[in-house]
């Protein structure tokens, strides 16, 4: 074992262990805090991948704005569904089932590749050069330039898109 | 020094967490915390093998990065217009309860 596997499965732990309290905490709004910690968790993954610009993103947009989002429509929502009341529907029982036999399905025909088995080594390369590198294949015409523009004009829609669907069309009356 | 085998059962274990909540969750707020989820996932998943793949090459695979930025992008998206949708339906409505909203039920 050496000191990054024991960050790796302490990390994995604490990711997981939250991720399963998102999913199953009654109170809705705790469940939205705890995702903050399964985000927290996914970045220092990222960090340990080498992938140091995904990890600032993760911090930056997921727990930035997408966390913020929600806890603000869980508190417009909030008091409609009462944190008494049962989360999760009647065939919760069937869906842990199908959802287990999915991921043991998937686990055990990972290991019938020895590609996973490949130690991943710390890359030759500083964070900065694969930065650099991406940020050119982003522009380049021949790389990703249409995509990228593509990516914008999907944020675009979604803020307009997004805009328009708030928007109170009746003038301010409610009910 | 950690195998790539890690990252993927810890993906397909978080996967599997975010679709369980994804499926059984009745708030329809906590649905989209469990997309959140499955996409967080997948993004680990892909990162992994960006980096199984530069690894390889001895230089940087941008591929990877760009599909990874795309799904980060993608999820942002979707949280805007899902959140917006779910407020717009819970004024029409007053409920945010995923299984009261049948109008399209035949």
């Amino acid at each position: 074992m050496t000191p990054l596997q024991i960050v790796f499965i302490l990390v994995a732990l604490v990711t997981i262990v939250s991720a399963l309290f998102v999913v199953s905490l009654r109170k809705i709004f705790h469940a939205a805090l705890w995702l903050i910690v399964t985000l927290m968790g996914v970045a220092i993954i990222f960090a340990l991948l080498e992938a140091s610009f995904f990890a600032a993103v993760q911090i930056l947009v997921y727990i930035g704005a997408i966390a913020i989002i929600l806890i603000f429509a869980i508190m417009l929502t909030r008091n409609i569904m009462s944190d008494e009341e049962v989360q999760i529907n009647r065939s919760w029982g069937i869906v842990l089932f199908l959802v287990l036999v999915f991921t043991v399905i998937f686990i055990s025909q990972l290991s019938s590749s020895d590609v996973i088995n490949t130690i991943l080594i710390p890359l030759e390369f500083q964070g900065q050069e694969s930065i650099i590198a991406f940020g050119e294949g982003l522009l380049d015409p021949a790389g990703y330039a249409l995509p990228f523009e593509l990516a914008s004009l999907l944020l675009l829609g979604a803020l307009v898109g997004g805009v328009y669907i708030a928007m109170d069309k009746k003038g301010g009356e409610n009910k | 020094m950690i195998p790539l085998s890690w990252y993927l059962i810890l993906a397909a274990v978080l996967f599997g967490i975010g679709m369980f909540g994804a499926i059984s969750r009745k708030n329809a707020v906590a649905v989209l915390i469990s997309i959140e989820l499955m996409l967080n996932a997948v993004n680990v998943n892909i990162l992994a093998f960006w980096h199984y793949h530069s690894q390889l090459l001895g230089s940087t695979e941008i591929s990877g990065l760009v599909f990874a930025a795309v799904v980060i992008i993608a999820a942002a998206a979707e949280v805007a217009i899902g959140l917006a949708i779910i407020i717009a339906v819970y004024r029409l409505r007053k409920t945010v309860v995923a299984s009261d909203l049948n109008v399209l039920k035949g």
